[in-house]
């Protein structure tokens, strides 16, 4: 029900169109609007309540019938109503203020955002760019360099800022500018596979996220996120993982052949060494507060030096012997020149004395008296040039062979023939009279540890030692040789390893094992020899063959050998914590007795191997890492990149001046 | 019936945005699982949306174009606004942002959802109300129907007192009556449904009934008659006036979040993509 509807009439009420900008004012004082009301641009429309019209000489009241029809009083002579009032102040409509406020929200908006667009360049600057604050990490170094450190500016001009957003980002190679992987950035796990997922490009934003806040990681990985190239797929660790594989963890024998089982099952169990068993299992040898990745093991001196360090010692080399020769091959007048008369010369002086005196005489012997004196002078080394003629058949002091490393340093094919060696080694010799340690040094020149090999040779020792063979005498040591290093006997010179590690007798062994010209297989099987020799080095450090290298050997000194699986990490450190020092190790790793342990290395294939312990299968991880229990995402065992760094060091005072900004680089 | 109609575009409306939901969530997150980026699905769904939304004022204007009726494009609006809330939160991921730009965007939007959710309520709600008055009347003629309610009052004021020779019924209107009849009243009351006016009106407003004799009380019962019709007056005032009113908010706002989203999307293409 209306309250009227007759009073709203076309001809009794103005019709109401609330689309009309304006209202008449008198409604704000709740009275009746005037009949004509306001001007669409606000102004009041009813100060008269007609506009009079003229007509045959006469103006004519045209108020309206809704209004009250012609007024009886009339126009004024003037033409203007005779009904005039106070203007009213028209009060905008609803639809009008709703606009106004619209556009007067718009213009705000727009004001602000134009404001505050580009104010500030910080990464923590109050602008409509900056979607949040950066991590912790990157928020530091991108102070400087604020926005653009990560994001093309796009500044030249506003053409060229609005073409980029349909220009692909360069955000990713941003990246590069500070990271650093060991392949390609934008391949797959930064390798190149060669499966059909390697083809696949990748972005650093796929995975990393920025602008989440300060303690917010940027990481973000799913487990299910994987399988956008892993066509494996599976539901958890727990729950549908592939197998470790059969010799999981090992994928390589060890690089010391310590025999777990015989050590724990035989030697320690040996009343003799009962007292030297490590007391605290696996963490007597292998160092828990070092432990990462693996727990290495402790040095030579904490672990086998307790019942080994004798064995090292007692370990010689022979690296030359003066060899048995037909007829002399030195110049003995140079031999004599350079080491003055020997006690033998010196022995046959005094004879040739005695024999003069006889042979005064009877100076008929006039002629054999001058030879004699002759002799005497030379033995005295007081002669000029050559030696005397000697009726006495020479008879060489020694009837060794040439070593095997004598061979190789005189590069000789073999040590047996006296014509082809007697002349290389007199020089050799002489050398050693005349200038020491440096003939020798000469030998090896260009050979692999050339620097080591006769690290610590007195030149000294080569020169007496010299002067001795070269007299076809025997060289007396002036004291028994008793502690390690460079020494020489009678007719040979020797090296004895001082400790374990000795320098010296390592690069013997390398050089023996890297092969090559001269290396023969005698030189190699005499060094590498367990069971004398220095070769006991590799009674414990394994012999591996060389990777395109087919003639070359490798010892493994180096001790616990870190497994370069890219893509898989793990840390023992939180296991340890949970289950303990010792025997808890064995909850993992349990000892295979039955394994061929020490015969996977007489062999030099170092991925043909028996581990001493039984492999590690998932349920062994499951126990702990499964649904409900302990975390089991991907990323918790394995790397997404491969050979992750930076290409400069991170500081708190910003970005050093000379990292390139992604425009510099192209990017 | 129309009744009826409404609700079924509602539910279809609303079937249509949870299909769209579950195709933008399905898509955002086969993205997600391809290593892609979930947030430029949803964002573009979420402009798109936003737009759509903006242009149910825009079809307003432009009445004289078949469009559509009013009553599809009302079920479309707000099915399509409860959607936008929706996959606001799906493309954010987060209730609340980290960036300030993004978090006075996202305060703008709960705004706008916010009065558009109580818009629409109060449009179900008191259109009911009013029709329970029995009467209708048009908003803008509110302010004369008031003046000419006045306007009969103080008649029969002035009649009253010639006729009866006192002058009580005129001193009540001046000193009580006259309150209620200058304006809209008890505006509060009405929106919320209550009877304040009534209950004035039956008490201080007849308050002077007990001392009138019979022919004044003849008058004075007009006057109070005349009185419970303003008060079904105000209540449309009160009501139609709330109905057109929240939009005074809604639309300003609507008009800066669409703004700042299209900014946003501007930004995130520039910068980011």
């Amino acid at each position: 029900m209306i309250t009227d509807p007759d009073r709203f009439r076309q001809d009794k009420s103005p019709y109401e169109r609330p689309n009309f900008p304006f209202r008449c004012g008198r409604l704000s004082f709740w009275g009746k609007p005037c009949g004509r009301g306001p001007s669409s641009e606000g102004s009041c429309g009813g100060v008269s309540e007609c506009s009079p019209y003229f007509n045959n000489d006469r103006w004519e009241c045209r108020r309206s019938v809704r209004s009250g029809g012609p007024c009886e009083t009339g126009p004024l002579p003037d033409g203007k109503c005779c009904n005039q009032h106070a203007a009213c102040k028209p009060i905008p409509s609803l639809r009008n203020y709703r606009a106004r406020f619209t556009m007067l929200a718009a213009a705000l908006v727009v004001a602000l955002i134009a404001a505050f667009s580009f104010y500030g360049d910080d990464a923590r600057a109050i602008n409509t760019v900056n979607p949040g604050e950066l991590s912790g990490a990157h928020s530091k170094f991108t102070s400087a360099g604020g926005c653009a450190t990560c994001h093309e500016p796009h500044d030249q001009d506003a053409a060229t800022w609005l073409k980029a957003a349909w220009s692909p980002g360069t955000l990713s190679q941003s990246c590069e500018s500070c990271h650093t992987f060991d392949g390609a950035a934008t391949a797959p796990h930064n390798e190149t596979f060669k499966t059909a997922g390697g083809e696949r490009q990748t972005k650093c934003t796929m995975c990393h996220t920025e602008h989440k806040g300060d303690n917010t990681s940027i990481v973000k990985l799913a487990d299910q996120q994987c399988s956008a190239c892993h066509e494996k797929a599976f539901e958890s660790f727990s729950n549908g993982h592939p197998a470790f594989s059969d010799t999981y963890p090992s994928r390589r024998r060890t690089a010391i052949a310590f025999d777990h089982t015989n050590h724990f099952g035989k030697h320690f169990e040996d009343p003799r060494f009962v007292d030297r068993a490590p007391k605290d299992r696996c963490v007597t040898c292998h160092d828990a507060g070092l432990s990462g990745r693996n727990v290495p093991v402790k040095s030579f001196e904490q672990t086998c030096a307790g019942c080994h360090e004798d064995q090292i010692g007692g370990r010689e080399l022979v690296v030359f012997a003066l060899p048995e020769f037909e007829e002399n091959p030195f110049d003995i007048a140079a031999v004599r020149e350079a080491c003055g008369p020997s006690v033998a010369s010196l022995e046959q002086a005094g004879e040739i004395v005695d024999t003069v005196q006889e042979r005064m005489a009877d100076i008929t012997e006039a002629a054999a008296l001058k030879e004699d004196l002759k002799k005497l002078r030379f033995d005295l080394g007081m002669g000029d040039g050559d030696a005397p003629e000697s009726d006495e058949e020479y008879e060489s002091v020694s009837l060794e062979v040439l070593p095997a490393t004598a061979i190789m340093l005189l590069g000789l094919e073999d040590g047996e023939d006296m014509a082809e060696y007697s002349e290389p080694v007199g020089e050799l010799v002489m050398g050693m009279v005349e200038s020491g340690g440096e003939a020798l040094m000469e030998k090896v020149d260009g050979k692999p540890g050339a620097a080591t090999l006769f690290s610590g040779l007195s030149s000294d020792l080569l020169h007496q030692v010299g002067c001795a063979w070269a007299a076809n005498e025997e060289y007396e040591a002036p004291a028994e040789a008793v502690a390690g290093g460079w020494f020489a006997d009678a007719l040979s010179l020797r090296y004895r390893p001082v400790r374990h590690g000795d320098p010296v007798a390592k690069a013997w062994v390398d050089l023996a094992a890297a092969g090559g010209e001269g290396v023969s297989d005698d030189m190699r099987d005499t060094i590498l020899s367990q069971s004398d020799g220095p070769g006991a080095c590799v009674k414990c450090h394994s012999v591996n063959e060389v990777k395109d290298k087919p003639d070359s050997l490798q010892i493994a000194w180096s001790l616990g050998a870190v497994s370069k699986q890219r893509h898989v990490r793990y840390s023992h450190v939180p296991h340890l914590n949970l289950l303990g020092l010792g025997q808890a190790c064995e909850t993992c790793h349990k000892m295979d007795e039955n394994a061929e342990f020490a015969a996977s290395f007489k062999q030099f294939n170092p991925l043909e191997f028996a581990s001493n312990f039984k492999s590690i299968d998932n349920q062994t991880c499951v126990g702990c890492h499964a649904e409900g229990e302990v975390r089991q995402e991907c990323t918790l065992c394995h790397e997404y990149h491969n050979g992750h760094g930076f290409k400069h060091r991170m500081t708190e005072a910003g970005l050093p001046a000379d990292i390139p900004s992604p425009k510099e680089t192209g990017g | 019936m129309a009744q009826g109609r409404s609700s079924g575009a509602i539910v279809t409306f609303g079937v249509l945005s949870i299909a769209v939901f579950a195709a933008a969530a399905w898509a955002s997150h086969k993205a997600w699982l391809d290593l892609g980026d979930p947030s430029i699905i949803t964002g573009y769904v979420l402009l798109v949306i936003m737009l759509s939304l903006g242009f149910f004022n825009v079809r307003k204007r432009m009445s004289m174009v078949p469009l559509g009726s009013a009553r599809f494009w009302l079920a479309f609006h707000v099915a399509a606004g409860l959607l936008a809330i929706a996959m606001f939160w799906l493309h954010a991921g987060l209730v609340w942002p980290i960036g300030l730009y993004e978090r006075v965007l996202t305060s703008l939007f709960y705004l706008v959802s916010i009065t558009g959710l109580l818009g629409y309520g109060i449009s179900r709600m008191l259109p009911r109300r009013l029709a329970q008055t029995e009467i209708e009347i048009i908003y803008e003629r509110i302010p004369a129907e008031i003046a000419e309610i006045r306007e009969k009052v103080e008649a029969l004021v002035f009649e009253c007192t010639e006729k009866t020779g006192s002058d009580t019924v005129a001193k009540h209107y001046i000193g009580t009556l006259n309150w209620f009849f200058s304006r809209p009243r008890f505006w509060v009351s009405h929106v919320v449904g209550g009877d304040a006016a009534g209950h004035w009106l039956r008490g201080p407003g007849v308050a002077a009934r007990r001392y009138l004799n019979d022919p004044e009380v003849e008058y004075f019962d007009q006057v109070i008659e005349l009185g419970e019709l303003k008060c079904l007056i105000d209540r449309h005032y009160a009501c139609q006036g709330l109905l057109k009113k929240w939009l005074l908010v809604h639309v300003p706002l609507s008009m800066a979040v669409i703004i700042m989203a299209v900014w946003h999307f501007i930004l995130v293409n520039v910068y980011s993509l």
